[in-house]
């Protein structure tokens, strides 16, 4: 039967955001990810509310279609890989609990990066150091205003 | 294209001294900097994964003795021996919308920095040496279908 609320198997409210990820030519790793996280997660807490069996196959064809969408994104392909993973798992009581655990696990992480990254990476910095970045990466642009806001002088070098 | 000086302009009005150049004028410029910090799009065994151009970036500070950080997230590591897929010859009229024929026009957006370039890799979990890295990397599992988005090296 044909079905104007869905693409193949996913439905099309997951589909018009997946598009989004995959034209978003703009932002960086963390705003994607976490954009598919939100399509993933949604669709797993759906479930969730309305007590229905996990569909296995239409979960793998949307972390496929979320995959697809950035084919290079590290992080976009590792957080699906980890899904498909403990999809399969044969040691989880409650595989949907496990799969929304995970989205929420790795937002949290998401969420934390880039203070955590400050904190690690600042030990480096010297008052009055010339530091030199290339093109542009949302955690080295947020490390700089780190340390400008420690007070730290910095110069930095762009291209 | 030009996100160096999109970032330029967001330090300078956040008040960070920021000077902007050419590729090449970063290049030839780097041994008056004490250290470079980049970011990443992905790491492999092979190395950074990257904006093309770090690969330069990173073997001149090599060079001088310049220290180089990478600042990623750790969930851009790529479980071992994969790698992403990044010879994809972009649009080619973004650099120039010649019509003859027996010109090619080469548009890669990334390269790849070996580990050996990198002092250090900071992720939210922590700093990692390439001999640790190369650890996490093997405690790494890849789904077999999920193959098809990365390159398995030797």
């Amino acid at each position: 039967m044909y079905c104007m609320d869905s693409i193949g198997n996913i439905p099309k409210k997951y589909m018009i955001k997946i598009n989004h990820i995959k034209n978003d030519h703009t932002n960086g790793a963390i705003y994607l990810t976490r954009k598919a996280i939100d399509i993933i997660g949604g669709y797993l807490q759906e479930i969730s509310l309305h007590n229905k069996k996990l569909n296995k196959k239409k979960l793998r064809d949307i972390l496929f279609e979320v995959t697809n969408a950035q084919p290079s994104m590290a992080s976009i392909i590792l957080f699906c890989n980890q899904l498909v993973i403990l999809s399969e798992s044969k040691h989880q009581a409650n595989i949907l609990e496990s799969l929304i655990n995970y989205c929420n696990i790795t937002i949290k992480s998401l969420g934390h990066a880039s203070e955590n990254i400050n904190q690690y990476a600042q030990v480096f910095i010297k008052h009055q150091c010339k530091i030199a970045t290339y093109s542009s990466s949302s955690l080295v642009k947020n490390f700089l205003i780190f340390i400008k806001n420690k007070k730290i002088p910095v110069e930095v070098y762009c291209s | 294209m030009n996100e160096g000086i999109a970032l330029s302009k967001y330090l300078a009005r956040e008040s960070i001294p920021t000077t902007v150049m050419t590729d090449a004028s970063l290049f030839s410029n780097i041994s008056n900097v004490d250290m470079v910090i980049v970011g990443s799009d992905a790491i492999s065994k092979n190395g950074i994964i990257n904006k093309i151009g770090t690969k330069v970036i990173t073997q001149l500070a090599s060079d001088y003795d310049i220290p180089v950080y990478v600042l990623s997230l750790i969930e851009k590591i790529l479980p071992f021996p994969y790698d992403v897929k990044i010879n994809q010859n972009k649009n080619p009229d973004e650099i120039t919308n010649s019509t003859n024929s027996r010109l090619h026009i080469s548009n890669y957006y990334f390269d790849t920095s070996p580990l050996n370039l990198i002092s250090a890799i900071i992720t939210q979990e922590g700093m990692f040496s390439s001999t640790e890295l190369i650890s996490y990397m093997k405690s790494l599992h890849l789904h077999p279908e999920m193959e098809q988005f990365l390159i398995r090296d030797k």
